[in-house]
């Protein structure tokens, strides 16, 4: 699997580590250059006496470096694929050295465990009556503070919204942290969410009732969890913050194989913890899928990657809930060859249909993912739009879209978004066989 | 807004009534109070509406038209990205040359990059191609360098001079200067009364383009006005006027200060400054205070002996510019006469004197250092090249550079190989070092192609293992070549990219 230089680029953890793997993508920085069908691998000469020996799965493109850097990819990695992409013809197949097998053996050995962990935890012998009662604990602790939480709402519709733009972001701050004290993180994030919105946009009101509403309807949903249909308890749960650890969905999730294209990834930042979001689109089954990964802080690494604009053959394990796309890779995945093209693209009308069908069988749905055919920005009173050949448009989340509109000069093309039901955020453009990201922070 | 999101700001605590919400759902609400109602109605709606949303019909945007000449190529883009706007922006102006002559436009993932500031576009916007063009014209910021189209008619052309930004008002008169001398004077004269002290100077400063004895009367009026900078620049540009009423009378006042010997060599020039300003001369053209450290007298001489053409002098005396200046160093006032020669050569762009002015400069005369980067910007391309020469063998480097800097030609292969053979080794001093390893930076960025090479291996020769002592200079200095070589190797890498 071959990877671009925006693609590569798009990997890096922050600017500098970008501008430092240019620097390294230089044949003289690199004695040894080798590569297998599994792997890549090169020795890059450092300030110190003895190379760093980087080595990259390609499958995840996962790597591993010798050099003491935080980051990840680290420069030398970056460099290693930046080298890769613009001369391939450096890195000749050769037989795996001692350094590179070792690793690439222990990562499937780290795989198999794993999984053989989740079997044997789920196979385990539980004690039923002292996780029933667990269980009956922690949901009594959750009803009570959604109740609370219940109470507090009215209080706020009873007040009036109109005084909480002078109120300021602290009462959200204290009712997050209640939640997080009754073990419902889900909502708590979504009250936090809420905590900049009071005077902010001419419909902030509607806006602000409207998302109050949706956790009110939570709430609701919850007193009467056991009238819902299943796959909607699932979802309802989660979105409260009843999180499944990976073991159990490994063990009990639905599993598909499929051919998936990776048509865009997005990296959500906060102060303690970035997120990055993955949506994958299934060549036989058509389903969309999310991968969903989180780490601490600038620097640490998301674990395996799924770099946008590849493709794997692979299994994924979903999460259980209604119209859910939140999946992981199973076992182990098999790279393959670059998509020239978006496999379904569809028209905005289409995706607005799929939106609508999706806050039917889960109204708390945060987003969808789709490729819209055939589309290109138009800016119309400096806002901008992604407009589709039906003249349909969408606006387009704030952001700068100079690039995108100076490679394509306004012609179409089939574009992959994420779409909250207020803006795009367009993820990747398939312009002349080979997929750009859209959401490359700026490395220039 | 609607009802619901009205009463949730409100509050119900202050609105009696019920807002009226999806119908569909109140039967299942009675029982529940008039809050928990309303936020249940409001969540409803919020997922009624996200679901029912529509999308908004737009026009389709422009397209750009197609480009007749290729990107280019792929592998130029990195250190093109560098040159525009990283670490070797000084390549920018030979880079856009290049891509230019080879008939390449920039790939259009740049053209964001190159667009984005005004210098940017000033050095780009000509290799941007058709699509840059039409990504500039989108972009609210972007505009065009020299925005004023040649194109405008003349009704066009008087609004934006009546409408238009002090800049587009300038580009508006010189444009109608060039098309109708006559009626550009009369727009002048009309607006230059309102104007502040700054725009008259910097509409006036168009009249420099053809000036004539058409253009006196008017800046004859202009003697009297009340910024001390427009009547500098009026007097500048009325000496200026061949034949000219100032002028014969500057010519005749400096005659008076002034006395060169006739012909036969070996006798003095006599300088005899007035002792008192007249109100007249105050007023033509001539300031009164001295700077600090020159006295009246000298400072008025050099005042008068700038507002006349030095050729009159060869004129006068059949001696050449070289000879009339070998008299000067026996005077008493030698420092006047010299400044005030060099500002006259510069003014009235001689470039005998000019060039005869840098040779008495190499030759020691120190006090024309200040003026010695305007005098070479006078010299014609073979006396720039000539006097480059000779100041590299003299061990000028300073002004070697700065001759360099101004030569417009391309560079003699006698010029590169005197370049090539500059000293290296500890001996030199710190700051001599620094003069030859700024001239060997500009070899590097302006050299013809085909010297790069040996520039480089110059370059590379400065570069001196350190010593025992932590020498900070030559610490210093071999960064600074190291800097270079980054330079020359990002040049050698375009050379190679986009062949010619």
């Amino acid at each position: 699997m071959q990877l671009t230089e925006q693609q590569v680029l798009a990997l890096a953890p922050d600017s500098g580590s970008a501008a430092n793997g240019k620097k390294l993508a230089q044949a003289k920085n690199w004695p040894t250059l080798g590569r297998s069908g599994r792997a890549l691998w090169g020795e890059c000469q450092g300030s110190g006496k003895n190379p760093y020996q980087v080595r990259l799965d390609l499958a995840d493109f996962a790597s591993k470096c010798s050099c003491p850097s935080f980051k990840f990819p680290c420069k030398h990695a970056l460099g290693l694929l930046l080298l890769t992409a613009s001369q391939p013809a450096l890195v000749a197949d050769a037989s795996e050295p001692d350094w590179v097998s070792e690793w690439l053996d222990k990562r499937s050995d780290a795989a198999a465990k794993k999984e053989a962990k989740a079997q044997a935890r789920a196979e385990a012998e539980v004690d039923p009556v002292a996780q029933q009662k667990r269980l009956e604990k922690r949901d009594n602790r959750v009803r009570d503070g959604l109740t609370a939480l219940q109470v507090w709402l009215e209080d706020l519709v009873r007040n009036g919204l109109a005084r909480l733009p002078a109120e300021g972001p602290a009462i959200w701050e204290q009712q997050a942290a209640r939640l997080i004290d009754a073990q419902a993180p889900g909502l708590a994030n979504r009250l936090r969410s809420l905590a900049d919105l009071p005077g902010t946009g001419a419909d902030w009101p509607e806006r602000l009732s409207g998302e109050i509403g949706k956790i009110a309807l939570a709430l609701h949903g919850f007193e009467r969890l056991d009238s819902l249909p299943g796959p909607l308890q699932a979802s309802l749960r989660q979105h409260i913050g009843f999180n499944l650890k990976e073991e159990e969905v490994l063990a009990n999730g639905e599993v598909i194989r499929d051919q998936w294209q990776v048509i865009g990834q997005w990296i959500e930042e906060s102060d303690k913890v970035r997120t990055q979001r993955t949506w994958l689109y299934g060549l036989q089954t058509r389903r969309f899928a999310m991968q969903l990964q989180f780490a601490a802080g600038l620097g640490q690494s998301f674990g395996t990657v799924l770099p946008a604009g590849t493709a794997l053959d692979a299994e994924l394990v979903f999460w259980p809930g209604a119209g859910s796309h939140r999946a992981m890779i199973k076992g182990s995945a098999a790279p393959l060859p670059p998509p020239q093209q978006s496999w379904q693209a569809e028209p905005i009308s289409a995706l607005l249909n799929r939106y609508a069908q999706a806050l039917a069988i889960n109204p708390w749905q945060d987003r969808l993912a789709g490729t819209i055919a055939e589309a290109s920005p138009v800016r119309h009173e400096s806002q901008w739009f992604l407009r589709d050949a039906q003249g349909d448009s969408l606006p387009l989340i704030g952001g700068d879209y100079w690039l995108w509109l100076a490679l394509t000069g306004g012609s179409s093309h089939d574009i992959a978004v994420e779409w909250d039901g207020r803006y795009l955020r367009p993820l990747g453009a398939y312009i002349n066989q080979v997929y750009e990201p859209l959401t490359e922070r700026r490395h220039a | 807004m609607h009802d619901t999101t009205r009463l949730a700001l409100v509050g119900t605590a202050n609105l009696a009534n019920d807002a009226a919400g999806l119908a569909a759902l109140e039967p299942q609400l009675l029982d529940y109070s008039r809050e928990r109602r309303l936020l249940l109605q409001a969540g409803s709606l919020a997922v009624y509406r996200q679901a029912g949303g529509l999308a908004t019909p737009l026009a389709a945007g422009g397209l750009a038209p197609a480009d007749t000449l290729p990107e280019a190529p792929a592998s130029a883009n990195s250190p093109l990205a560098d040159i525009i706007a990283g670490t070797h922006t000084a390549l920018a102006p030979w880079a856009a040359a290049r891509l230019l002559q080879a008939g390449y436009r920039l790939p259009a993932r740049l053209l964001p990059l190159a667009l984005a500031t005004a210098e940017r576009r000033q050095l780009w916007f000509g290799v941007a191609g058709q699509r840059g063009q039409w990504l500039a014209s989108q972009h609210p910021d972007w505009s065009a360098p020299d925005a004023t189209p040649r194109a405008l008619d003349d009704t066009q052309l008087e609004t934006l001079w009546q409408e238009g930004r002090p800049a587009e008002r300038r580009q508006a008169l010189a444009l109608l200067r060039q098309r109708n001398a006559d009626q550009a004077r009369q727009w002048l004269q009309a607006a230059l009364p309102q104007e502040k002290a700054e725009q008259r100077c910097h509409f006036l400063e168009v009249l420099k383009d053809g000036l004539s004895a058409a253009d006196e009367p008017l800046l004859q009026s202009l003697l009297d006005d009340r910024s001390q900078n427009v009547r500098q620049l009026v007097v500048d540009l009325l000496v200026q006027i061949p034949g000219s009423a100032l002028s014969g009378l500057w010519q005749q006042r400096a005659s008076q200060c002034l006395q060169w010997p006739v012909s036969s060599a070996g006798r003095q020039v006599a300088a005899n400054p007035p002792t008192e300003l007249l109100k007249e001369w105050e007023r033509e053209g001539i300031l009164a205070t001295p700077p600090h450290g020159t006295g009246p007298r000298a400072w008025w001489l050099q005042q008068i002996v700038a507002l006349v053409a030095p050729a009159c002098w060869s004129q006068q005396t059949g001696a050449s510019a070289g000879e009339l200046l070998a008299l000067l160093p026996q005077s008493d006032w030698a420092d006047s006469l010299y400044l005030g020669l060099a500002d006259a050569a510069c003014r009235f762009a001689d470039s005998e004197w000019a060039a005869a002015l840098v040779a008495a400069h190499h030759a020691g005369r120190g006090v024309l250092y200040p003026r010695s980067s305007a005098l070479w910007a006078v010299l014609s391309a073979s006396q720039s090249g000539t006097a480059v020469l000779a100041a590299l063998q003299a061990g000028l480097w300073q002004e070697a550079e700065r001759g360099l800097a101004s030569l417009t030609a391309s560079w003699s292969d006698v010029l590169c190989a005197a370049l090539t053979q500059l000293p290296t080794g500890s001996e030199l001093r710190p700051d001599q070092r620094h003069d030859l390893q700024s001239l060997l930076e500009l070899a590097v960025l302006r050299g013809p192609d085909h010297w790069l090479e040996p520039f480089t291996l110059a370059v590379r020769s400065h570069i001196q293992a350190p010593g025992l002592q932590n020498d900070w200079n030559l610490h210093y200095a071999n960064r600074r070549a190291e800097t270079t070589l980054a330079l020359a190797a990002a040049r050698q890498t375009l050379i190679k990219e986009i062949p010619l």
